[in-house]
């Protein structure tokens, strides 16, 4: 089986105010404090195993790992009862959000990782992560997927650019020519850009030379946390995808929208389903893909039944893939429980999770040089 | 004795006996965490050299390594001390691999391989320059170039870092000093205010009671004839130097100096309160007694406990008492000879500490 979508960032990897607040800096300048922390929040209720304190102390303890090979190791033990499981590991560009810098930079996470996947070839599917604001990204991200091992690429538009960005054209044709995935957030929640918004967030000119600049200035005072959903709408990519060259781009748009947006509970400045638009992307284009990662953790039927009802659809059900979102989903689940419960509460057959987990993932995840 | 020497004899031996017992606190404080304390300096030390924005946090690379790495007591701790060798060593390593990293290919089938590079211990020294030319412009880069311009091989050049490396480890023992120095001072805030031990209120009863000198007077000639109390203390085991903190604060108790909360307290009011608390008798419940006295206190004399006097009186003390025993002790035994008549022989010479 394959994990399409799991993070192995530590927390000297985040910025400053990561969190909202400077507390990633205490965490990683000294070690142990997240810890003490954790183990102090537990204190708080030592008669629960499962209270929402418990399950924050335990996400902060995974991220507080010396190194993101003790966050990797651990998750590699959670499959030990899938033979041959590999990982994908999406590394996180978190230079230019805005929220001040982190022990370790952009290009220290890759080095690790690079290492990483040195000791664990056949386990380790990284993923370089790319910010088009990043100076010369296109030569780092050759230099990774060439040398390194990388073999696809994250995009977070939440963090502070969209995927329409003129910069990012020469990273869609060198992913085009290599036929590297694209994964790319795509839920309301998350981490997001804490900067000030710029004349190019408020009117974004599109690389689609047939789509207008947009016009975001009326929503200028909107709270980051709900203008960052003009970053992640799933739409954006369809001035990628419509472009002739582009329209075979092999995206995912992961977390299938989340669950708010599944049930329709979900607000945004426009009030558009974004479940909705990733269905209809991926029965319109042919390398559009989603993901369950995150979203699975609900079993309730409200998002179980819409689910359960796409992974069984002729013409969606080479199109969902299966990933967790480790260990952004200890604070709901542990691991293990995580998966078996999909399982078991989705009622999916062996072969219908094997078709997700393997099959979709795998055509997914091929490119021109390597195989899963 | 002039009453002069007697007050000046007997604050001296306040201040020292106080100090000692904040020494086996803050001894007690660092064997059990200090050492992590010390781990934690040295990786703030090094990454304050080697975390480089404009490249990459190269300290990382140095405690991933695993000449470093194995020196670490477990998994989730650090090393508390790195042997200049040690770093000079994984230093050269990590730029020697950054000029030529090991590689991953791929089959006709996909697989993936990986390609260690093979590294002469002849071109070391050429990659480790080559290494530190393909950098971007920082301050790591100008260290690690002076580390190059003054050397012509690889042994020089771990010569050069394990030089500088030992240089700077002596300024990260003072800044290790001072922060323990730091943590005294906090320490000597808590014991103070938990003794309730107000430097003007001490002094103004030495100064009009002589009876209260007098115990003290004897016990600090006591003390001062002894030239080896300090290293006493300092032989200690922790367990000891708790048993000596507790009796020290006894004796200091019992010579009847205003010190601690409850004594203030009307009797009547502490019976009252111990009836409350104390029965059940557990080292919680002792404490609650003592926030109960003082809350009580607080409450019918507020403006006492929250005057400038006060506040300035625990840091007065506070900072007396951080300067440490063997500062006070130097001290008392200055004043007690400066008396003029030396250690004076006691009527009995038993031992009573």
């Amino acid at each position: 089986m394959i994990n399409a979508h799991a993070h192995i960032f530590n927390v000297k990897c985040a910025p400053d105010r990561f969190y909202g607040f400077p507390v990633a800096r205490f965490f990683s300048h000294v070690p142990g404090a997240a810890r003490r922390l954790a183990r102090w929040l537990r204190v708080i209720n030592p008669f629960s195993n499962q209270d929402m304190l418990e399950r924050y102390a335990k996400m902060i303890e995974v991220g507080a790992e010396k190194t993101q090979r003790n966050i990797f190791v651990q998750l590699l033990e959670y499959y030990q009862a899938y033979p041959n499981a590999k990982i994908v590991a999406l590394t996180l560009d978190m230079d230019y959000m805005g929220a001040g810098t982190a022990v370790n930079n952009y290009v220290t996470q890759l080095n690790e990782v690079a290492d990483l996947k040195a000791q664990f070839p056949d386990q380790l599917i990284a993923f370089f992560c790319v910010d088009p604001r990043r100076p010369n990204v296109l030569a780092l991200l050759k230099e990774y997927v060439e040398h390194r091992g990388f073999t696809g690429i994250k995009l977070y538009p939440a963090l502070g650019f969209f995927p329409f960005d003129q910069a990012l054209l020469p990273v869609y044709e060198y992913a085009i020519g290599k036929n590297l995935p694209i994964l790319t957030h795509c839920d309301i929640g998350g981490i997001y850009y804490r900067g000030p918004l710029s004349g190019e967030h408020l009117a974004p000119a599109s690389l689609n030379p047939h789509v207008p600049r947009r016009n975001f200035v009326p929503h200028a005072e909107a709270k980051r946390n709900k203008f960052k959903d003009f970053f992640s709408d799933p739409r954006n990519f369809e001035d990628v995808l419509t472009l002739p060259q582009f329209a075979e781009l092999k995206i995912c748009l992961a977390h299938y929208g989340g669950s708010e947006m599944i049930e329709g509970k979900a607000r945004t400045l426009t009030n558009h389903n974004w479940y909705q638009s990733i269905r209809q992307m991926m029965q319109t284009y042919s390398q559009v893909y989603t993901d369950l990662s995150y979203t699975l953790h609900h079993t309730h039927d409200a998002v179980r039944v819409p689910v359960v009802n796409d992974i069984r659809h002729p013409q969606l059900r080479n199109k969902i893939l299966f990933g967790t979102d480790y260990y952004m989903t200890v604070r709901e689940k542990d691991e293990p429980t995580l998966v078996e419960d999909f399982k078991n509460k989705y009622g999916l057959t062996a072969a219908e999770f094997d078709h997700i987990s393997i099959t979709n993932n795998r055509a997914f995840l091929t490119t021109r040089f390597y195989q899963p | 004795m002039a009453p002069i020497f007697e007050f000046l004899i007997a604050l001296l031996l306040v201040f020292l006996l106080l100090s000692t017992i904040v020494s086996s606190l803050t001894e007690f404080y660092s064997s059990r965490i200090g050492k992590n304390a010390r781990a934690v300096l040295l990786y703030q030390a090094l990454l304050k050299v080697f975390n480089d924005r404009h490249n990459r946090n190269y300290t990382d690379d140095l405690y991933r390594h695993p000449l470093i790495e194995n020196s670490k007591p477990d998994e989730n701790k650090l090393p508390a001390y790195l042997e200049a060798s040690v770093v000079a060593r994984t230093l050269t390593d990590v730029f020697v691999r950054e000029a030529r990293k090991l590689s991953v290919t791929y089959t006709s089938a996909g697989r993936p391989q990986i390609h260690e590079p093979d590294i002469a211990p002849t071109e070391a020294f050429q990659l480790f320059r080559q290494a530190v030319g393909s950098m971007h412009t920082s301050e790591v880069k100008k260290l690690l170039q002076s580390f190059l311009n003054a050397s012509n091989n690889l042994d020089e050049l771990r010569i050069q870092i394990e030089s500088w490396y030992n240089a700077y480890m002596d300024r990260v023992s003072g800044w290790y000093k001072r922060k323990l120095r730091r943590h005294l001072l906090v320490t000597s805030v808590v014991v103070v205010v938990f003794l309730n031990a107000d430097l003007f209120r001490i002094s103004t009863a030495l100064w009009h009671d002589e009876k209260l000198r007098e115990p003290l007077l004897q016990q600090a000639v006591q003390i001062s004839g002894d030239s080896t109390w300090i290293q006493q203390q300092q032989g200690l085991s922790l367990e000891q130097r708790k048993l000596r903190a507790d009796s020290l604060y006894q004796s200091l108790k019992l010579s009847g100096l205003p010190i601690g909360w409850v004594s203030e307290l009307p009797v009547a009011q502490q019976q009252e309160l111990k009836k409350k608390i104390v029965p059940k008798g557990s080292v919680w419940a002792k404490i609650r007694y003592q926030v109960a006295c003082v809350r009580e206190l607080i409450r019918l004399n507020y403006h006492r406990y929250f005057s400038l006097s006060t506040l300035l009186g625990w840091f007065l003390m506070a900072f007396a008492v951080h300067l440490g025993a063997p500062f006070w002790f130097e001290a008392l035994n200055k004043v007690v000879n400066l008396r003029g008549a030396g250690a004076k022989p006691l009527p009995n010479p038993s031992p009573a500490r």
